[in-house]
Formats: structure tokens, C-alpha cells, sequence
């Protein structure tokens, strides 16, 4: 993604297309998540080695997410607009 | 699209090349092509009164608006 970003001309579809598979990926590790944590909910252990708290629901995954698709929409009028000065002289 | 541009008829009026009237409006060959070309999404009122300016004539004579529903 940030090899793809040009500062001259920023939005791009090529960057918009990345935000948007970021976007959905989030969303399907937030619905992996909630699948094995209903599955496994007694095995469950983090990263650090500590056993996850009986009330983790992965919510992180789906806030991130809309984050970045809101960000991605962003992107796609700022493509319109980028667009639309590009063609004014 | 509606409104059409007429650069190339004042350009042959006036005898003045593509690359004369780059230099004299200050616009690079690439928009002034797209304008030409009626690719053109707006004009600035700056580029519009440099061009006037540059070829001697109106607005009117560069711009002209057909109106699609009565053709």
C-alpha cells in the first residue's frame, strides 16, 4: 500500500482497491475470531501465552475494519475530485 | 456534452499555432490539448480571459453551448 502511494496525486484506484481487500480482510479475521471463540472458548490462548478473558469477542477487528472502509469511501471521492481538477484548466 | 469548444476555429482565424498559444497563455500543451479536445471538465475564468486575450475574441467565440434535447 504505501508503495503504491504517490504524494504528487494520492488517490488513486490501485490505493483505494488495497484499502477495500485491507477492509473485508478485517472483517473476515473478526468473523474467524467470533467462529473459534464460540468453537474453543475454554483453549483459547493470546499472543503473550495468557489465556484469553472469557469475555473477548475480538470487537477490535470489526472497529478497525469500518474504520478503513470509511477511510477507502474517503479515497473514492477524493479520486472524483482528483480526477475532476485534473481535467480543469 | 453541451458545451462545446471552438479553440481550434479561432486558432485557424487567427493563424496562431498550438505551441504560440501555450506559450502566450502560459498553459502546458497537454491542457491546452485537452481542451481543445472538449475533454475538459472546467475552465478557469483566468485561462478563459488569457486565451480571449491571446486570440483577441470573446468567450462566445471559444465557447458554445448545444442544447441536446431540441436536436
Amino acid at each position: 500500500l504505501l508503495l503504491k502511494l504517490k504524494l504528487k496525486t494520492p488517490f488513486s484506484i490501485p490505493v483505494n482497491n488495497k484499502l477495500e481487500t485491507i477492509s473485508k480482510l478485517l472483517l473476515g479475521i473478526w468473523i474467524l475470531i467470533a467462529i473459534l471463540l464460540r468453537t474453543y472458548s475454554n483453549n483459547i490462548v493470546g499472543p503473550t501465552g495468557i489465556a484469553l478473558p472469557d469475555n473477548y469477542s475480538g470487537d477490535e477487528y470489526i472497529f478497525v475494519a469500518g474504520i478503513v472502509y470509511i477511510i477507502s469511501k474517503i479515497f473514492q471521492r477524493g479520486i472524483e475530485l482528483q480526477e475532476e481538477n485534473q481535467l480543469t484548466v | 456534452m453541451p458545451i462545446i469548444v471552438n479553440l481550434d476555429v479561432m486558432m485557424a482565424k487567427r493563424k496562431v499555432s498550438l505551441n504560440e498559444l501555450s506559450e502566450k497563455v502560459e498553459l502546458t500543451l497537454s491542457n491546452l490539448s485537452i481542451l481543445k479536445t472538449g475533454k475538459a471538465k472546467a475552465v478557469r475564468f483566468s485561462t478563459l480571459e488569457a486565451i480571449c486575450k491571446a486570440l483577441d475574441c470573446q468567450p462566445g467565440d471559444i465557447l458554445e453551448y448545444l442544447n441536446e434535447d431540441k436536436s
